[in-house]
Formats: structure tokens, C-alpha cells, sequence
């Protein structure tokens, strides 16, 4: 039950995009076709998945009895950049396909801002291991809804009568400001 | 011939991985020396903030503050009692107080003391990061509930044992209900856990 | 003559026509958290300026020296070690900041500003060059997020400069607009910022079509 109410909290309540300003580049920028606003957010689930598996671990079993807590910005991204690569090397050889159609993007979730908060997110609210596990697969779970939701605004967008000043990406956070007012009403799902 | 060019493309990505830990010793090392400086005062501003909060729960000159080291509160949910403290007069506990973090409406750390018969004497916020002009008003010596009194103040004389309900002993924040409820949670965590220490010392 | 009006050029770019935030488009996820309060908007830009300012400094110093292959992890190494020491001095000497600022600090190195800026212009300029340019690209990103503070702060929480000495109460209770300092309001501060500058953009525009149609005209 708590776990569900973890799952709920942190993929609706708190969604990453919508409530906690993460992974905004990436919602702006990736999603003008579904196909990859879902391509996208199901492989940054992936890695935040990985990431948050592993960080965890190397937070409280060596950084912590070894005094390093001040190292873990440096840490954390380092780890992420390298599962990214691990995954890039992974999807090149198992799936090319999919690898040719993300291109320049796959790199990019090193930089996208959901993996890494997410990943210090679940240290500052001390979770153990399962709930920091939760916790990740449900904030990727909002982020993907988010790029999902967001797609499909814009596509009807493009036929719409935007005026001229907003054409582009300003309606785009018009947009974004609706689906955030919409998601907090999520606020006082769970006490 | 194609071994050659193996051993070699091995050795160039040793090499790399080698100048990439040259660049991350570095980057290390110069952070070790920062946080040697940064660390300590980081540490004695917590101090300084939870010793200045003990002298102002507990007036009476006379008393020792002690951190508490034999009783581990347990983690209920998202909220941890991060520490506890104890106020002695003449090697008797007459009250303490509890350093409690959570989630409020964003994040709120507590520090909430309490005499031995359950009687708030004071309430402070060493962090609190809701919305300025709304959660955030609970931290704000200027404003002031429709009981004349400020958010952190009203708790002060009132009985912590049966627990804080917002509206039954306590006023919420009119626009911060769920800032005002999580608190409660936060201070009735503390308080439980003092009374629970209190009970096992026999200070009661 | 030229060579200083060209690092001017390169000064004010960050400004206006390649603006981080509302034109590229980039290091968007803390300009929308940190704005509830002018004191976070100015506290953010100046860190972030810092750690750009700095880690365009070092890997421009070293451009030389970082071989091509591993200079992803090298940048990130460089950015988050000046993250680090930025989250370390905040805490030890700005407490404030730091616990309003939060997850933000770390992100910085996340910060799309920062990646792109070492990329594109550090890792291939002079280091006179990269300063100018890291200055100018962290003056524009905290004009941005001052602006946007300002709007939110206003109408949001009513005050101004809360959390610093300064605090001036402008509006009363009854005037805030509660939805400025959640998170739809960042969105619409900053659409609505983004189309005020696109729809300058657009007049400029039309004006130089007006002056080179005329021009042809006669």
C-alpha cells in the first residue's frame, strides 16, 4: 500500500515536469511526434531506472562511511554519463534501428535534468533502496506521461490559430502552464 | 597485423581512461581542499542554530543541553527525527527537543521542544522551503493568525501528548492547509518520541 | 578597431540575439524553479555565471590538452567540481540560498547553458574570447531570471527582495495572485516572456524588410 502511494506520489503529485520543473529541454525540444516523445521517455526510464540502482549503493555504502558526501554532483554525473554510454553501446549493438532514430538524443539524457535530480532526490529524502527503486520508476513514469501528453497537445496545436508572437515556443509553455495547473490538482491525492 | 591494431586501439583507450582520472584526481583533490574549509562552518551553524533555539525554549539559566545518543526514533514514512535533544537541571532531564525533517508542501526541518509534562515551549524552523506568501508565512515573525498570534507561536503552552489537529488545537494557515497539516505531522512526530524518551528515562 | 568591436559582439550575444533561455531554448529546468523570489532569480544567476565563467576558463586553458574522444567526460568532470564548490560556499556561508535554491544547485551542472557554451565556443576559443563569452551568456540568463522573479514575486507573494534586508511589501494580501508562485505561473511568465521578445524580434524583422523593400523601390 505505501509502496503504491510512493508510485502514485512521485509520478503524479510531484511529477517531474509538471510540478518539480526537471527534464523541461527535453519536454520542449522532443516532443513534436509521439513516436519520440515515447522513444525518449522510455529511455530515460531506462536510465534513470539504472542510475538511481546504482547510485544509491554508491551514496550509502562507500561515499558515506568514506566522508565523500561532498563529492556527489561529481559522482552521480559521472555515473550517469557513463550508463548512457553503456546504453548507447547496448542499443547500437542490440537495436540499430532504434539507435539511428534517437541520433544526437540518447546523449543527451546525460544532461537531462530528471536523471540526476531524481537520483539526489531519493538521498535528501532519505528512501531506503526499495523506495528510492519506487520512487525513480514512478518519477519516470510522469516524466514519459508528461512527453506523451505533451505530444499529443502539440500536434494539435499546429492547427491551431496561434497568433503570430506565440508561434512557435511560447504557446508551447502556455501550453505546459495548463497541463501544470492541471497536475496540481493532484496535490492533496494522498494525505 | 590486425593484432597490432588491437593491442594499439586497447592501449589508446587505457590512455584515455588514464588523462580522464588525471582530470578527475584533480577535480577531487581541489574539492577535498574546499570542503575542508566549507565543512566546519557548515557544521557550527547547525550548532550555532539548535543551541540558540535550546536557549530560547528553555529560558531558566542552570540547565546542560546534551544530544541524545541512546534512543534511535524510528522512520515513520518520509518524515525522520533527525536528532534529539535533552535539557538537565542538575543531572535531571526538565524537557527537550526534536530536530524533525519531512515533506510539507516542498521540505521543512523542525525544532520543537518540549517539558516533561508534554507542554510545548517553542517552536522554530531551521529550513522551510514552501511558496513565499503561502507555506512560507508559517516561518514569518510577521504575520499573524486570526488569534492574534504567529503560526510557530501558537503552539507554545499547549499540550503535545494527545497530538496537534489543525483546527481542534491548533489554527492552519488560511491558503497553506496542507503546509499547516504536514507541519503538525512533523511536530507530533518530535513530540512522540521525546515523550517516548522522557517514559524510559523515568523523567516524567 | 574591429577585434574590439568583435569581442564586444561576443560580450553582448548572450543578451538579446542568442539569449540561453528565450531564444536557444536551453538551461530551462532552473529558470522556472528558482524564480519565486528576486533574492533565488540573482543568487542562481550568479552561481550558475560563476561555474560557466570558470569552466569555460579551465577547458579553454586545456583545450589543447583534452583528447577528442573522452572531452564529454572531461567537461563534466571540470563543470562539477565548480558546481560542488558553488553548492559547498552556499552552504557553509549563504544558508539561506542554498535551502531555497535546493536541488537546483547540483543541477547546475545539468545545466544545457554550461555543456553547450564548453562545446561550442571554450573548447575551440581563446581564453580572452571564452570569458567574454561566458560573462556575456550568465549576465543574459540572470537578466532572464531576474525579469521573471520580478513578475512572480510581484503578483505571486506581493513583496520584493523577500529574504534579503530589503524586503518591501508592495501589494496587499487580497491583490496576490496565488497561481504565480506554483508552478503553471512559472510557464506563463516565461511564455509569455518568450513571445515579447519573439514579437520583437518579429517587428525588427518586418522593419528591415520595410527599409530593404523601400530601398528597392526607389
Amino acid at each position: 500500500m505505501e509502496t503504491i502511494k510512493l508510485f502514485i506520489k512521485s509520478a503524479l503529485i510531484d511529477n517531474v515536469v509538471f510540478i518539480q520543473y526537471l527534464a523541461i529541454c527535453p519536454f520542449i525540444g522532443m516532443t513534436n511526434d509521439t513516436e519520440k516523445a515515447t522513444g525518449m521517455g522510455l529511455a530515460t526510464t531506462f536510465v534513470i531506472m539504472l542510475a538511481t540502482a546504482v547510485t544509491w549503493p554508491l551514496y550509502k555504502l562507500v561515499m558515506v562511511p568514506l566522508g565523500l558526501e561532498f563529492l556527489q554532483t561529481l559522482f552521480f554525473i559521472l555515473v550517469i554519463a557513463s550508463l548512457v554510454q553503456l546504453v548507447e553501446f547496448f542499443l547500437k549493438k542490440m537495436s540499430p534501428g532504434l539507435y539511428n532514430a534517437m541520433g544526437v538524443y540518447l546523449a543527451l539524457i546525460t544532461t537531462n535534468c530528471a536523471v540526476l535530480g531524481i537520483t539526489i532526490n531519493c538521498i535528501s529524502k532519505n528512501y531506503n533502496y526499495v523506495q528510492s527503486l519506487v520512487y525513480a520508476f514512478g518519477s519516470a513514469m510522469g516524466f514519459l506521461i508528461s512527453m506523451v501528453i505533451m505530444s499529443g497537445v502539440r500536434s494539435r496545436v499546429k492547427t491551431a490559430n496561434v497568433p503570430k508572437a506565440f508561434a512557435g515556443t511560447p504557446i508551447l509553455y502556455i501550453c505546459a502552464s495548463l497541463l501544470s495547473l492541471a497536475f496540481l490538482g493532484f496535490k492533496g491525492l494522498i494525505k | 597485423m590486425a593484432e597490432v591494431a588491437k593491442k594499439e586501439n586497447a592501449w589508446s583507450m587505457i590512455k584515455l581512461g588514464l588523462v580522464l582520472c588525471a582530470y578527475a584526481v584533480v577535480a577531487c583533490a581541489m574539492l577535498a581542499v574546499v570542503n575542508n574549509f566549507t565543512a566546519p562552518k557548515i557544521a557550527q551553524n547547525q550548532e550555532r542554530k539548535v543551541s540558540q533555539a535550546m536557549a530560547e525554549f528553555f529560558p531558566d539559566s542552570g540547565l546542560t543541553f546534551e544530544t541524545v545518543n541512546d534512543f534511535t526514533p524510528p522512520v515513520v514514512g518520509a518524515i525522520t527525527v533527525d536528532e534529539l535533544y535533552v535539557a538537565k537541571k542538575d543531572g535531571k532531564i526538565v524537557g527537550g527537543a526534536a530536530q524533525v525533517s519531512g515533506p510539507t508542501y516542498d521540505q521543512g526541518t523542525i525544532l520543537v521542544g518540549i517539558k516533561t509534562d508534554g507542554i510545548v515551549t517553542g517552536l522554530k524552523f531551521l529550513k522551510l522551503t514552501d511558496s513565499p506568501g503561502f507555506g512560507l508565512k508559517a516561518n514569518d515573525a510577521t504575520f499573524k493568525l486570526p488569534n492574534g498570534k504567529t503560526f510557530y507561536g501558537q503552539f507554545e503552552g499547549k499540550n503535545a501528548a494527545a497530538g496537534f489537529k489543525a483546527g481542534e488545537n491548533f489554527d492552519a494557515i488560511s491558503g497553506a492547509t496542507i503546509t499547516s497539516v504536514a507541519i503538525s505531522s512533523l511536530i507530533n512526530e518530535g513530540t512522540k518520541n521525546l515523550l517516548a524518551y522522557f517514559d524510559m528515562k523515568g523523567a516524567k | 578597431m574591429s577585434e574590439k568591436s568583435n569581442k564586444l559582439k561576443i560580450f553582448i550575444n548572450g543578451f538579446l540575439r542568442e539569449n540561453p533561455l528565450l531564444v536557444l531554448n536551453i538551461g530551462l529546468c532552473s529558470s522556472l524553479g528558482v524564480t519565486t523570489s528576486i533574492f533565488n532569480g540573482i543568487g542562481m544567476g550568479v552561481g550558475m555565471t560563476f561555474v560557466l565563467v570558470m569552466s569555460e576558463i579551465v577547458i579553454s586553458i586545456f583545450r589543447k590538452l583534452i583528447p577528442s574522444a573522452i572531452r564529454l567526460p572531461v567537461f563534466i568532470t571540470v563543470i562539477a567540481a565548480f558546481t560542488t564548490i558553488v553548492q559547498l560556499v552556499l552552504n557553509a556561508y549563504v544558508e539561506s540560498l542554498y535551502n531555497a535554491l535546493g536541488v537546483f544547485i547540483p543541477l547546475i551542472v545539468v545545466n544545457c547553458i554550461i555543456m553547450g557554451r564548453v562545446e561550442a565556443f571554450a573548447s575551440k576559443n581563446k581564453l580572452g574570447d571564452s570569458i567574454l563569452d561566458g560573462l556575456g551568456m550568465g549576465i543574459g540568463y540572470t537578466i532572464v531570471l531576474v525579469g521573471i522573479s520580478l513578475i512572480r514575486e510581484l503578483l505571486g507573494g506581493g513583496t520584493l527582495f523577500a529574504g534579503t534586508a530589503f524586503k518591501i511589501e508592495v501589494l496587499p494580501e487580497a491583490f496576490r495572485i496565488g497561481i504565480f508562485n506554483s508552478a503553471p505561473g512559472g510557464f506563463l511568465v516565461f511564455g509569455i516572456l518568450a513571445a515579447c521578445l519573439q514579437a520583437w524580434k518579429q517587428y525588427q524583422a518586418n522593419k528591415e524588410n520595410q527599409k530593404s523593400i523601400e530601398g528597392g523601390a526607389q
